[in-house]
Formats: C-alpha cells, sequence, structure tokens
C-alpha cells in the first residue's frame, strides 16, 4: 500500500489533509486495485482536495487513473455557500458520457442462431467512429432544440416511448440547459453528429445475463439469468467537446478575476454562483441533453434492428429501456453534511450516481430498489448492474466506478497485439467484434484494462454499493 | 517525425511531444501530430484547404486554440489534414497565428482511421525554448 494511505478499512482509504488540501481524499478500493493506482492519479485526487468549497473529501473510486484536472473515477461536491466552484476538468470533455441498458424477453438460444446477422445490422445502422456522421439531418435551429429538450426531443421525432423518459436520470433532460449559453463553433459540431457512437471505449454490446446477486431486486428490474439485453456506451460527441472547451477558456479567465489559484490549469473554475460559473452550468446542461438525445435516437435503432432480424416489434419483445447514467457531470443534490442536509453541486467524472431507495431523484418505479447503476466492463469482460446504498450516498455523494479504468497507454496496447490478435482471441471465446478501426480495437484489448471483477468487489466491500446482475458479452460494436 | 508519443505520461489519453527550430514549425508539427493519431495522414490527399487565423495572449493558449481548432474541423465539417502550414507573429503581447492546411473529407473505405480525438487538454501543456529548439508538451483526450 503506498505510504501516504491510511487504511480505513480493507476497501477504503484515505490521505489526510497536507499541503494545500481543504479536505482528506478517499479512495473507495480493494488493496489489489489501490496498489496499482498510478502516482498522477493519486496527485490528481490530492489536487481536488484543494479546490474551494470542496465537502467531505475528494473521491476516487476503484477505476481510477490520471486523467487531466480531476482523475477519472474521481468525484467531488462543492457548497455554493462556501464559494464552492463548478470546473469544466471535474466533468471532462465528453459531458454526460454515460451507458444505457435496453432489456428483451430474448433468451440466448433465441438469439443466438441470429447473433451475427443482428450485429451486422446494428454495426450497419449505428454510425461510429472518427468523425462519424449521423443520418439525422438537423439544423441549427432544431439542434436548439435537441439542447433544451435532450430525450424529449427524440421521442417527439419518434425515436423512442414515453416510457423510455422515466427510466432515464434527469428524465433525459437537463431543464437548466439554455441553448444562448453555447457557442456557434459548438453548434456546428454537434450538427453532424446526432445518433453518432463515437469511437475509442464507446460501445454498443449484446449481453447474455450470467448471474443475479439480488434476486428481489433484480425482478423489479425486470432482470432473469439467460436475458438478453443490450448496453450502449456513448456520449455528447463533437458538441460536448466544443463546450468543454470553450468553458475552459472562460473558465481561465475567470479564475483572475476571482483571484482563485489551482496546482493544474486543466482544474479551472470559477464560483457556482459567478455569471461565469452559471453559464458554464447552463452549456453543461445543454451537453447533457445533447448525449441524453444521442443515446435515445441510437435506441430506436437498435429497436428497429431487432425488429427487422427478429420479424417481431420491440413492444413485443419487450424492448424496455432498464435505465440510462450518465458519468461525467455535475449536479445539484442534496447530501447530509456535517449532521445538516445541505445543497451542493456534485462533479462526477468517469463516476456513476447510485441513488439508493428512498431518494426523490428515483423514479417511482426504482422508489424501493434504488435506481439501477450500470458497470460497463471492457471489451471481452463482464458488466455488471448495481445499486447504491445508504453507505455510498454517506460516504461516497451516492456515486461508484463507473467502469474498468485503464492501465496501459494505446500505444502501449498496439504494441503488444495487432488489432487482428485481439479479434482472433475474442472470436476463438465465441464473441462477435465489428470495429471501424484494427488499431483502435488492439488499443482497447481485455488486458489495457483493470479487472472489472475486482471493481465490483471494491463496490460492495466498501459497502457503497451491490452487485444485482452480471452480463456477459456475446457481440459488440465499436467505432 | 519530429513529434513523439509519450507512453508513460498517460493511459488514457494521448501525450504529444514536438521540437522545432522555430515556433511557427512547432505549431505545425503538433499539428501533424495531433492529425496523426486520428488517421494516418499519409492516406490523406490534399483536394481540400481551409485557412484561418487565432489570436492569445501567450503561446500556451494559442496552441490550446489551434490544436482544439483542427479537432473542429473533424467533427463540423469532417476534414483531416495531411499538410499544414503555420505563420505566427507576436506584437505586444498579443500572439496571432495564420494557418492552411490541406486535406481530405474523411472517408472509412480510403483512410486507416485511428482515435476520435475529443479534445487538447490545458494538463501539463507547455510550449518552451530550450536552446536553438522549442519544445511542446500537450495531453489530448481521446
Amino acid at each position: 500500500m503506498p505510504s501516504a494511505f491510511q487504511s480505513v478499512s480493507d476497501s477504503v482509504f484515505e490521505i489526510s489533509k497536507q499541503g494545500s488540501m481543504r479536505v482528506p481524499a478517499r479512495i473507495f478500493a480493494t488493496k489489489k486495485l489501490l496498489d496499482g493506482i498510478d502516482g498522477n492519479a493519486i496527485d490528481q485526487l490530492k489536487n481536488m482536495a484543494t479546490l474551494p468549497g470542496i465537502q467531505k473529501y475528494a473521491i476516487g473510486h476503484g477505476d481510477m487513473h490520471s486523467g487531466y484536472g480531476f482523475c477519472i473515477g474521481g468525484v467531488a461536491a462543492f457548497d455554493p455557500k462556501e464559494n464552492g466552484i463548478i470546473s469544466p476538468g471535474g466533468i471532462g470533455f465528453d459531458i454526460n458520457c454515460g451507458v444505457r441498458l435496453v432489456k428483451t424477453n430474448l433468451t440466448l438460444k433465441e438469439a443466438k442462431p441470429k447473433l451475427k446477422e443482428l450485429i451486422d445490422v446494428l454495426f450497419r445502422e449505428i454510425p461510429a467512429g472518427v468523425g462519424g456522421k449521423g443520418k439525422l439531418r438537423v439544423e441549427q435551429g432544431e439542434l436548439r432544440e435537441v439542447l433544451e429538450e435532450g430525450a424529449e426531443w427524440s421521442i417527439r421525432k419518434g425515436l423512442g416511448v414515453k416510457a423510455d423518459l422515466q427510466c432515464t436520470e434527469e428524465g433525459g433532460k437537463m431543464k437548466e440547459a439554455d441553448a444562448d449559453t453555447v457557442s456557434s463553433k459548438a453548434l456546428q459540431r454537434g450538427m453532424p453528429q446526432i445518433a453518432t457512437l463515437g469511437s475509442g471505449n464507446h460501445f454498443l454490446e449484446i449481453q447474455e445475463v450470467r448471474e443475479i446477486f439480488e434476486p428481489e431486486i433484480a425482478k423489479t428490474f425486470g432482470l432473469e439469468k439467460g436475458q438478453i439485453v443490450i448496453m450502449l456506451h456513448s456520449g455528447s460527441r463533437g458538441f460536448g467537446h466544443q463546450v468543454a472547451t470553450d468553458y475552459l477558456d472562460v473558465m481561465l479567465s475567470a479564475m483572475q478575476k476571482y483571484k482563485i489559484d489551482v496546482p493544474d490549469r486543466q482544474l479551472a473554475c470559477a464560483p457556482i454562483e459567478s455569471e461565469e460559473g452559471k453559464k458554464y452550468f447552463s452549456a453543461m446542461a445543454c451537453a447533457v441533453n445533447f448525449a441524453f438525445a444521442n443515446r435515445q435516437s441510437m435506441t430506436h435503432w437498435i429497436r428497429e434492428g431487432f425488429e427487422n432480424v427478429f420479424h417481431q416489434t420491440a413492444e413485443e419483445l419487450q424492448m424496455d429501456l432498464l435505465y440510462d447514467v450518465c458519468h461525467n457531470i455535475a449536479k445539484f443534490e442534496e447530501h447530509k453534511i456535517d449532521g445538516k442536509n445541505r445543497k451542493v453541486l456534485v462533479h462526477r467524472k468517469g463516476a456513476t450516481r447510485a441513488m439508493p431507495a428512498g431518494r426523490k431523484e428515483n423514479p417511482s418505479l426504482f422508489e424501493k430498489t434504488g435506481h439501477p447503476a450500470l458497470l460497463p466492463g471492457s471489451m471481452g469482460t463482464a458488466s455488471f448492474v448495481l445499486v447504491g446504498t445508504e453507505k455510498g450516498l454517506e460516504e461516497s455523494f451516492g456515486s461508484v466506478a463507473h467502469g474498468a479504468g485503464r492501465v496501459m497507454s494505446r500505444h502501449g496496447a498496439m504494441r503488444q497485439k495487432t488489432g487482428e490478435q485481439v479479434l482472433k482471441e475474442l472470436e476463438a471465446k465465441g464473441e462477435i467484434i465489428r470495429s471501424t478501426s484494427m488499431k483502435g480495437l488492439a488499443e482497447e484489448m481485455p488486458e489495457a484494462y483493470k479487472d472489472i471483477e475486482e471493481v465490483a468487489l471494491s463496490i460492495e466491500r466498501s459497502g457503497i454499493g451491490k452487485k444485482v446482475a452480471k452480463m456477459v458479452p456475446l457481440a459488440v460494436t465499436k467505432g | 517525425m519530429p513529434f513523439r508519443v509519450l507512453e508513460k505520461d498517460s493511459a488514457a489519453d494521448i501525450a504529444l511531444e514536438a521540437s522545432a527550430p522555430s515556433l511557427a514549425m512547432l505549431f505545425g508539427e503538433c499539428a501533424l501530430g495531433v492529425e496523426n493519431q486520428m488517421a494516418d495522414i499519409a492516406t490523406l490527399a490534399r483536394s481540400r484547404s481551409v485557412s484561418f487565423s487565432l489570436s492569445a495572449p501567450e503561446p500556451e493558449k494559442l496552441l490550446f486554440q489551434f490544436l482544439n481548432e483542427l479537432l473542429f474541423f473533424k467533427d463540423a465539417q469532417q476534414l483531416l489534414f495531411g499538410k499544414i502550414s503555420v505563420q505566427i507573429d507576436e506584437k505586444g503581447g498579443k500572439w496571432t497565428l495564420t494557418a492552411k492546411c490541406w486535406g481530405e473529407k474523411i472517408n472509412p473505405k480510403k483512410h486507416e482511421l485511428l482515435n476520435d480525438v475529443k479534445a487538447c487538454t490545458f494538463h501539463g501543456l507547455s510550449v518552451q525554448k530550450q536552446g536553438k529548439n522549442w519544445k511542446a508538451r500537450v495531453l489530448l483526450d481521446v
């Protein structure tokens, strides 16, 4: 265990306040994961703890690794009444990168003979890869509607059903979005890219539910062993990237105005209640909504793909959305701090909200269980459905890890194996892969990531979440 | 090429380092470094060109803006560039860049496409004169 850490439990470790840290830093990880966290990520966690208005702890999850500004897998909450800040570096360039899970009533036996045909249809119908251009033609005026309506826009266009909104974080729309706060450049970047997957670690995966850990919760979620489900991972595309880029520049100037010093320029920030902070929050909300519309629109084509291959309607196939979660976002939430309920701005950068039963954020369907929190694995590995706990609410602002986290650089991965080798190995395991880039496939090889089972274990052992179901991949499309 | 990937600097993102005898050439090399993460630039024809100017109060900010401008063209117009020419002037603390970029529209059937770079970040971004050469380091979000 790195010497800077004190053990709070076997899966919770703390760095006490030191130097200019305003609060301690805490990591929710098994010792095995802790030992593998790179030094830069630890430095970034300590940097997070220096930011004005930060509450309780700067938090890192088991999948944490170095990024820019905040570490990836980082959570921090800021109180506006204590000059708390908002920082684009605490959210990421891919605003509302997130994951959704769509259910079906198909079993592996029913789906297996059609998997190749199905994945080919989905690979063809859902654009992916560098500069991927979407099938939807949206002019600037209509794009403004996307930004302010989010997934509601997609439903209005016939790209989904109203029930999908109830099973999407924020109901698929952040109301604070104001299209006047985004630049013309962001609009131009976004227009061609609605309903595109992206590349890198974004994916569309057909999975089988392999194991159920919490039968009663799984029943509420409509999950059972042997069921076929579809996981989709994508974000706000070039639109969100431009919003983050624009406001990083704004924040750098704002810091001089508000006399804020940060140890890393990528942590550039402004007070939440400043003009700059409020504008960025509204612009961020636009990007959040773009991503919701993006994932909702792609869901429609996933359903169409299944309909065409199985010759049944999506309703007959019971292709309901289980849930859609964000993992790069900042949200105002009420949390108990020093015994009092306080409204704080929770930044989650590569971290997933996991609100337990009884929280107002949960739709009525998940009132007694808490909403599903999705933990996607890397290519070729398992993924999990989780729920949050009271302990998670208390100790990590209702947040858990968002995935497996990288351990190997992209170029390092490409030197180890070619895309063709990775493809061959995964196909030998029975998985069907479709990718726009062989080099991209090499970069995303399973060995480049942490062990997702260990990440899920760290969530359970630390008590901040519970496993509900485990899914294994059958077929995947990647950009 | 006078840019290289710094593998140890990031697992998830791509860190690049470049050096050149002039600031303008340095920016050109950084730009090619970014383009080369998105596609094999040897496969890009030079059938389209764009020109633009940018200004900033310091070279680091100018580089940040310049590299992100290339990413704007990648998404807004689906353009990738294989040849980039840069001029930089400084007057009264204001640094101004004029660039001309040649390339073509992204074509998955023709081009070997790699990473969809999201942004050039400010993390560890540096532009410095070291001896006779200019050196830069950038971290790209992928």
